[in-house]
């Protein structure tokens, strides 16, 4: 006689809704984001977002840059996470040429961030020639001092001397065809000491932040453009006061071109419209959404399958425990 | 070479697409071609790196220095060469005597160099970081006023030198962590109180709440990176460069 149970044993829906097949989930996240992605573009869909304090503070300061005012920008992530600061970037660059400031880009995490901050001035200089802007040019408006590979020596020296820290860094004058020390350049004429500079953003992937705050962060307001996986351990920056603004990783992102957009009013509300000089003007008209706004929507729903693939996960472990205690 | 040109641009993000898929294929399986590309990532990014390096930092603050300039027009020299630079190469080079069973002891000198510079600095430096934040850690726990809970709305945007309750709770939940994960980390000796037990298990608590809310962040980031390539392949290659859509 035949045994009828020969079949594979059916597993119990707890065990079931445990052992997802991880490359399905894969599937389903590939599946999920590129929908999102595809609809934010054609919708233009704009998820709305309150902008946190630390961000808010960010954006005053570089809104507030005045036209000719030096900001630099110390540029520590590669492709790998452009993901955030990719977006970071490009927020900072149309802020920074919009305000009429001049900004110098310089690298000690590793060499190929300079190149990758390179085609972002040129991604934004294409945007604001396509509007009927006028270009920023290097040498002019904008310098890159390129790759220091020690850091932190470089930065100490900033502290004490700038001018000695940089003296042999040269950049071409585009009027002569010669190259120059960058403190010919209109860019970093005027500046005599850091202190004369408006504000030092770092944006970096890594934990670079503490490097220059604990060297420069009395002369000069640090402002931090991180990763999410970065952002615990610099809140505590912010709190304290070392830090005068940080942007956190894509939401911060999001968070910046929200206040682009919305701007902070004379009473200090974000969007509102009181009478008065506003505490940070928004760039009515622009484009002030880009890529953090474009992946917001993908962000939410990756995050929403993760949650429910976490809930599924535990109902099945709770259902497991269940039977076996019956 | 022109980088904007259509076909340049064209080629260069159908050579990122394929790269981008055949990184991706590991999620599948570790196969040749996942192989391939990780070894040809790895090979691109240490060639860009050498000569980053090399034009950066090398050729200006070293050679540059090390041979002076000489002015094309007048044939005069136009910055003095400083020779002595000339010693940094074979302090370099020293590094390298760590693979030599012999004379490895010659690379404790420029590594020691180093470390002592790292080191000064460090200590320098550590005040800087954390004196403010331990300042920062006292707090104040009673309110100032009781004219409103929460904290009033900016007025012209000067900041209200008050405490409200609202504020004076969050300090106290403040300290109560700090206290509780510093009474955590003491080893040195047993506690018997069932008060400073129950701290140290408060404690450890909320590091794991902490640690919970740093891998939620983590993974915010993990998404972002994945989010960021599905774009574009979706986005700016196929929808801009290929379809030409806007």
């Amino acid at each position: 006689m035949s045994d009828q149970n020969t079949g594979p044993a059916k597993k119990p829906i707890g065990e079931l809704l445990q052992s997802a097949n991880r490359t399905f989930l894969y599937f389903i996240l590939f599946l999920v984001v590129s929908l999102s992605l595809v609809v934010t573009q054609i919708r233009k869909v704009e998820v709305p977002t309150q902008p946190e304090a630390y961000t808010i503070e960010a954006y005053k300061i570089l809104r507030n840059v005045p036209p000719g005012g030096v900001v630099i920008v110390d540029t520590g992530f590669t492709n790998s996470s452009r993901g955030e600061n990719g977006g970071q970037m490009e927020a900072l660059l149309r802020i920074l040429m919009r305000s009429g400031a001049k900004f110098a880009v310089l690298s000690w995490v590793e060499p190929q961030c300079i190149e990758i901050a390179r085609g972002f001035i040129r991604t934004i200089n294409e945007e604001r020639k396509a509007g009927g802007e006028a270009p920023y040019r290097e040498w002019e408006d904008y310098l890159v001092l390129g790759f220091f590979p020690d850091g932190p020596t470089m930065l100490q020296t900033v502290h004490q001397n700038v001018r000695e820290a940089w003296k042999t860094r040269q950049a071409t004058d585009p009027s002569t065809g010669e190259k120059k020390s960058v403190f010919e350049s209109p860019v970093l004429r005027n500046v005599q000491k850091i202190e004369d500079v408006h504000a030092y953003v770092t944006l970096s992937a890594s934990g670079t932040m503490p490097t220059i705050v604990a060297r420069i962060g009395k002369q000069v307001k640090v402002i931090s453009m991180i990763t999410g996986v970065m952002f615990p351990e610099q809140l505590n920056y912010f709190k304290s006061g070392q830090l005068k603004g940080l942007v956190n990783g894509l939401s911060g992102c999001v968070e910046l071109e929200w206040l682009m957009e919305k701007g902070i009013d004379s009473a200090g509300v974000v969007g509102g419209d009181a009478p008065g000089k506003p505490v940070a003007a928004a760039f009515k008209g622009a484009k002030n959404f880009d890529r953090g706004m474009a992946y917001y929507l993908a962000l939410h729903s990756a995050l929403s399958l993760l949650i429910l693939a976490v809930a599924v996960g535990n109902v099945g472990m709770w259902l497991t425990n269940r039977s076996k205690k019956l | 070479m022109n980088l904007e040109n259509p076909t340049y641009v064209m080629i260069k993000m159908t050579a990122g697409v394929l790269a981008t898929v055949g990184l991706y294929s590991v999620l599948y399986r570790e196969t040749k071609l996942y192989r391939f590309f990780e070894h040809m990532f790895l090979g691109l990014a240490a060639g860009w790196s050498l000569k980053a390096i090399w034009t950066d930092t090398l050729k200006d603050q070293w050679w540059g220095q090390m041979v002076g300039k000489v002015d094309e027009q007048t044939g005069l020299m136009k910055e003095p060469a400083v020779w002595p630079w000339a010693f940094v190469v074979p302090m370099a080079f020293m590094a390298y005597l760590i693979f030599s069973r012999k004379h490895n002891w010659i690379s404790r000198i420029p590594l020691g160099l180093l470390i002592g510079l790292g080191a000064g600095q460090t200590f320098l430096n550590w005040f800087n970081l954390y004196g403010p934040q331990m300042q920062d850690s006292v707090k104040v726990l009673i309110p100032t006023t009781f004219s409103s809970l929460t904290v009033p709305p900016v007025v012209n945007g000067q900041p209200d030198p008050n405490v409200y309750l609202s504020q004076a709770i969050n300090n106290l939940i403040f300290v109560a962590t700090l206290l509780c994960v510093l009474s955590y980390f003491i080893f040195c000796t047993e506690f018997k109180s069932r008060f400073l037990k129950g701290m140290s298990t408060a404690g450890r608590l909320v590091l794991m709440v902490g640690f919970g809310a740093i891998f939620g962040s983590t993974v915010m980031t993990r998404f972002a990176l994945f989010i960021d390539r599905m774009y574009f392949v979706w986005i700016e290659w196929l929808w801009r460069s290929v379809l030409h859509l806007s």
